[in-house]
C-alpha cells in the first residue's frame, strides 16, 4: 500500500511546474557558469591564486573538469536548500490550503504511511537535483576544460589533490552534500505540518537557513558554544573530502549531527501529521 | 757549512710554492674569469630536455611530488610541461643563466671560498651596476675546477630571496645538475573565506601559531637530452 502512496507522491512532485523550475534554473546557472569560465576563466583562477603565484609558478591545467565540478558545488550548494524548499515545503501544506488532504486522508492509509510516502517523495526529489548538479558540472566541466588535478583553496592554504584521487572523493562529497539537503527538505517537511498555506513552510525554512547561517559565521564568543549544535555549521562539511589527509572524525561528527537533525525532525514531524487537525 | 741552509731554505720555498701558493693562484681566478669560464659552458649547451620529479614542501601547500618534462633552449625559452599541476620557483632555473650571461651589467665582487660539498667553492657577489632593474643583489658559489654553480642566491625586487644548491652526476661537464634543491622564504597566505568557501568550518579554530613560511622545493632531473 505504501508504494501506491508513494508513487502517488511522485506524480504529484512531476505534475507541479515548480518541480521543473528548479532544475531549469540549475541548468541554467551552470551552463552560465560554464560557459563564463570558458570565456574568461584563467583570469578568474589567476585572481583567486595570485597570492601563491607572488614567488612561485603553478604549471599545469589548473582550470579543469574537476576544478569546475568543485566551484559548481560550491556556489550552488548555498542555494539549493531555497529549491529544495520549494518543493518540499509544500508538501503537506500546500494540499492543506488546496483541500485534497482531507480527501487523501480519507483513504484506507494509514497518517503515517502518507506522512512517510510525503517524506520519500521530497527526498527523492532533493537526490535527484543534486545528482542533476553533478552530472551537469562534471560532464560539461569535463567535455569543456578536460580533466587534471584539482586545486583546492583553502582560507589559510591549498591542497592539489591528483586526478586519480579525485572521483571517489566527489563521490563522498556528494553523498555528504546529500545528507544535508536532506536535512534542509526534512525541515520544510516538518514546517509543512503545522502550515496550512504553501509559502509559510518555505518562508520559515529559509528564514532558519539563514538565521543559523549567521549565527555561525559571526565570531561572538557566546555563539562558538552554539555554533557545533547548528546544521548549518555542518552543512558545508562535504568540502572536507578534499582536505589532505582527509578529517575523518570531523566528517563523522558532522554527518552525526545531520543525522540527529534528520531523525528528530522527521519524528516531530510525524508526531504532527498524525495529530494534525484537518480543518480546511 | 752556510751553502747547505741556503739550498734547503731554496728548495723549501720551491715545494711551498709548487704545492700551496699555485693552487691557491688557481683557486683565487678573478671573477671576471670564472664567470667568463662559466658564460663559455653555459653557451656550449643550446638546448635541452630533461624529466623531472618535483616535491614541493611548502607550510600552506600540500601536494604529492609531480613528474614533469623540461625543455630549455637558447636564449631564453623554458618549459615545464606537466600532466597534472605542479609548482616551481618563479625565479627557477633559467635565472643563473640569465644573470651569468648578463654579467656584464653587474660589479663581481670576490668574497673568499667556502668548503661546500667537499669543493673549496669560490663565492662571488653580484653588485647591479643600476638600481632599477628586478635582481638586487645575486651570490653565487662557484666550483673553480669543474666550473660549475654549487650554490646560488638570488635576491629580486619582486620575488624575495631564493636560494638554491646544486649537485651534479652525469651532466657536469654540460654544467647541468642532477639535483636542486631551492629555499623559498614565502609569504604567510591568507585567502578570503568568502572565495574559498569554508565559511562555517565544522570544527572550532584553534588559536592561530606563528606560520613557518619558509619551505623546499626539490627537483630531480634525469635522463637529460642535450643538443
Amino acid at each position: 500500500m505504501w508504494r501506491n502512496s508513494f508513487y502517488n507522491e511522485l506524480i504529484k512532485i512531476t505534475a507541479r511546474p515548480r518541480s521543473f523550475l528548479g532544475v531549469a534554473a540549475i541548468t541554467l546557472i551552470i551552463v552560465l557558469i560554464e560557459m563564463a569560465m570558458k570565456i574568461d576563466g584563467l583570469s578568474y583562477i589567476q585572481f583567486i591564486t595570485a597570492p601563491i603565484e607572488q614567488n612561485l609558478i603553478i604549471e599545469g591545467n589548473i582550470l579543469n573538469g574537476n576544478l569546475m565540478v568543485f566551484i559548481i558545488l560550491q556556489m550552488l550548494l548555498i542555494h539549493i536548500p531555497l529549491l529544495v524548499a520549494f518543493i518540499t515545503g509544500d508538501m503537506v501544506s500546500g494540499e492543506a490550503a488546496m483541500g485534497t488532504l482531507r480527501i487523501l486522508l480519507t483513504k484506507p492509509v494509514s497518517r503515517a504511511t502518507i506522512y512517510w510516502s510525503k517524506y520519500l517523495a521530497g527526498a527523492l526529489y532533493t537526490i535527484l537535483l543534486l545528482a542533476w548538479i553533478a552530472v551537469l558540472a562534471w560532464g560539461g566541466g569535463h567535455l569543456l576544460f578536460g580533466t587534471g588535478d584539482l586545486i583546492v583553496l583553502n582560507s589559510d592554504g591549498v591542497a592539489i589533490l591528483q586526478e586519480q584521487d579525485i572521483f571517489w572523493r566527489l563521490m563522498a562529497a556528494l553523498l555528504q552534500a546529500t545528507l544535508a539537503l536532506l536535512t534542509i527538505s526534512t525541515l520544510s517537511i516538518f514546517f509543512s505540518c503545522f502550515a496550512d498555506n504553501s509559502i509559510g513552510p518555505i518562508v520559515s525554512t529559509m528564514g532558519v537557513v539563514i538565521l543559523f547561517t549567521l549565527l555561525g559565521s559571526l565570531d561572538v564568543p557566546i555563539f562558538t558554544y552554539i555554533r557545533p549544535f547548528l546544521f548549518t555549521t555542518h552543512m558545508a562539511a562535504w568540502r572536507l573530502w578534499f582536505n589532505d589527509p582527509v578529517p575523518y572524525p570531523d566528517i563523522i561528527l558532522s554527518s552525526l549531527v545531520l543525522v540527529i537533525h534528520i531523525v528528530l525532525l522527521s519524528t516531530l514531524g510525524l508526531w504532527k501529521f498524525t495529530r494534525k487537525d484537518i480543518l480546511s | 757549512m752556510e751553502v747547505y741552509p741556503k739550498r734547503h731554505t731554496l728548495m723549501r720555498t720551491f715545494f711551498y710554492t709548487l704545492f700551496f701558493i699555485l693552487p691557491l693562484l688557481g683557486l683565487s681566478q678573478s671573477p671576471e674569469e670564472v664567470i667568463a669560464k662559466l658564460q663559455a659552458k653555459f653557451k656550449k649547451v643550446t638546448e635541452y630536455s630533461v624529466k623531472a620529479q618535483i616535491d614541493t614542501r611548502i607550510p600552506f601547500i600540500k601536494m604529492l611530488p609531480v613528474s614533469a618534462q623540461i625543455y630549455y633552449k637558447q636564449p631564453d625559452v623554458f618549459k615545464v610541461q606537466s600532466k597534472g599541476i605542479a609548482i616551481i620557483p618563479r625565479q627557477g632555473f633559467d635565472q643563473i643563466g640569465k644573470l651569468i650571461n648578463n654579467s656584464g651589467a653587474f660589479t663581481l665582487v670576490p668574497q673568499g671560498s667556502v668548503l661546500l660539498q667537499g669543493v673549496q667553492a669560490q663565492m662571488i657577489t653580484l653588485i647591479p651596476n643600476q638600481d632599477t632593474g628586478e635582481v638586487l643583489m645575486g651570490k653565487l658559489w662557484i666550483d673553480p675546477v669543474k666550473i660549475v654553480v654549487l650554490k646560488s642566491q638570488l635576491t629580486t625586487r619582486t620575488n624575495g630571496t631564493v636560494s638554491a644548491d646544486f649537485v651534479y652526476g652525469s651532466q657536469i661537464a654540460n654544467a647541468l645538475p642532477d639535483k636542486i634543491v631551492f629555499s623559498i622564504d614565502t609569504k604567510k597566505f591568507k585567502i578570503p573565506k568568502a572565495m574559498t568557501g569554508d565559511m562555517n568550518g565544522s570544527t572550532p579554530k584553534a588559536p592561530e601559531k606563528p606560520t613557518d613560511t619558509k619551505g623546499t622545493i626539490t627537483i630531480l632531473l634525469s635522463n637529460y637530452v642535450v643538443k
